[in-house]
């Protein structure tokens, strides 16, 4: 009788912790997209003012877009917040694959807001390939999908067993992904979303990658990425010593 | 007076504690022990006693984990990378894991609990003597099933997958399996983990961000967990906030289930010649 009596009331208190912890998410997203509604947007930002003062800016950053909705908009701000930044390379993950399906879409929405002498070398396009003899700033993008993930791997190793190659060591392993992969590997992620897990994410390229949460990419303001930029600059790697 | 604020704060976390497993617990959690070196500096101790006390609070966490009810943990212990440490380092860990292992050999309660001890990772990159005391823990275990406690030892990931790849390509090359049997589930049955569930949850401690070539193939559905504390510092209340929060999203993560197709033949005469490979080195 006692033990049933401490058990109905753990359940109230589990059941009354989630409800208020629901209720505090809710007011504080509420708090959040008020606060966003009065920030400007600047699509074109003075790289020298802004990204300055950074130690070190990432070579390749990659967005999880995570179980959200892919934003064009949102998208489109940070391919062109990642080129003022001098951030070579940003990949777009989205493994329910509706980016890849509407990439047409974000294509137009970034050619409507860049200026005339950025150049975005889109990598899903075959003809995308790049030149060189660009003036002005560049940057190359990437929509991944969950086939460049696990699957990437899958396929390196059958394709290994067809050769006659013996000598499978993690460096010939890693050339091989990179040729796939196309992209150098991520050090900086930006997850979005309030489950932060990696929903499939290339496994081999994300040994040290830093993984900063962000609760949603929608709406996301200019003054949040240079702050992710700011952590990640902090970030000390020791790779093992 | 101190120990009524004691045993009133031992209540309140038993309290928690029921509060909590009111509602779903991760199965398997893995943790990244990081930061005993950094303790050991902020209270001016030996490194070496900041590895002690990194190893007290394994045992504790651990003791946590099962009154919670999760029943595997995987634990990092050291990485090939940290190979790279000073000597007088590298020997420390290794004194401090021969004489835990050596501990554990004759921990009755290991065995009265049905707690299976598995190390994984290029255990040929250790000393002879350190290779059979962990053939020894694992053999001892191996028909434990209550809970699993895996230990990553001299591992890294990428080593994990070469070698699984590895296997496979002979095994394609021998006949043994055909190209078209190589898929996800079997490079998953082909890891150092390739017998346990992977991980609803992975905790890193210390503030990093980053995963250090740790169970990068088996954490694509886990719930992620980066907390500042550092690692000797880890208390209760952090794991409890970790489940807590794994509770909020555990039902979109089961959203993307993954579902272990069935395995022809070919490919499960190959994984049990494997095993029982593997047995035989031990």
């Amino acid at each position: 009788m006692n033990t049933n009596f401490a058990i109905v009331i753990y359940r109230v208190f589990y059941f009354l912790l989630h409800c208020v912890f629901t209720k505090f998410e809710t007011l504080q997203a509420f708090y959040k997209s008020q606060k966003n509604k009065l920030c400007h947007e600047f699509a074109l930002v003075n790289d020298k003012k802004h990204f300055g003062k950074l130690g070190k800016t990432p070579t390749h950053l990659t967005v999880l877009l995570g179980g959200e909705e892919p934003s064009p908009k949102d998208l489109a701000n940070l391919i062109l917040w990642c080129m003022a930044a001098h951030i070579t390379f940003i990949s777009f993950y989205d493994y329910k694959g509706s980016l890849k399906k509407h990439e047409n879409e974000l294509h137009l929405v970034v050619e409507k807001k860049k200026a005339a002498t950025d150049h975005v070398i889109w990598h899903s396009h075959p003809d995308g390939a790049w030149k060189n003899g660009y003036s002005g700033r560049k940057i190359h993008v990437k929509v991944l999908s969950e086939n460049d993930g696990k699957g990437g791997v899958v396929d390196l190793t059958k394709k290994l067993a067809r050769t006659s190659e013996t000598d499978i060591s993690i460096e010939s392993f890693d050339a091989g992904l990179r040729e796939q992969f196309e992209f150098p590997d991520p050090e900086l992620a930006v997850c979005c979303g309030k489950t932060f897990c990696l929903y499939g994410y290339p496994p081999w390229q994300i040994r040290v990658t830093e993984f900063l949460n962000v609760d949603s990419h929608h709406n996301i303001t200019f003054n949040h990425f240079v702050n992710l930029l700011q952590i990640y600059a902090k970030c000390e790697q020791r790779f093992g010593k | 007076m101190f120990w009524i604020l004691q045993w009133g704060l031992q209540i309140i976390e038993k309290f928690c504690i029921n509060v909590i497993k009111c509602g779903p617990v991760p199965k398997h959690v893995a943790f990244i022990m990081d930061g005993n070196r950094r303790f050991a500096v902020k209270n001016k101790m030996q490194l070496s006693e900041g590895h002690f006390r990194g190893f007290d609070k394994l045992v504790e966490t651990l003791q946590w984990c099962l009154e919670l009810g999760i029943t595997e943990v995987t634990v990092y212990a050291f990485s090939i990378e940290n190979f790279k440490r000073s000597e007088e380092e590298v020997g420390t860990l290794m004194r401090l894991a021969t004489e835990q292992l050596q501990k554990l050999l004759s921990n009755e309660v290991i065995m009265a609990e049905g707690v299976r001890i598995r190390i994984i990772g290029n255990l040929l990159l250790l000393s002879e003597e350190l290779q059979k005391l962990c053939a020894q823990v694992v053999l001892k275990t191996k028909d434990n099933d209550k809970a699993f406690v895996n230990v990553a030892f001299a591992y890294t990931s990428r080593d994990e997958i070469a070698n699984a790849a590895r296997i496979i390509v002979e095994g394609v090359k021998s006949g043994e399996i055909k190209n078209e049997d190589v898929d996800e589930d079997l490079i998953g049955n082909c890891l150092y983990t390739k017998n346990g569930a992977d991980p609803d949850v992975i905790v890193r401690t210390s503030g990093e961000v980053r995963f250090s070539d740790f169970l990068l193939w088996q954490i694509s559905n886990s719930q992620i967990c980066f907390i500042q504390v550092l690692w000797p510092e880890f208390c209760i209340w952090d794991l409890l906030v970790c489940v807590f929060r794994y509770q909020r999203c555990c039902n979109e993560l089961k959203k993307r289930g993954n579902k272990r197709k069935n395995k022809n033949e070919r490919i499960q005469t190959f994984l049990d010649r494997l095993e029982q490979q593997r047995l035989k080195q031990l």
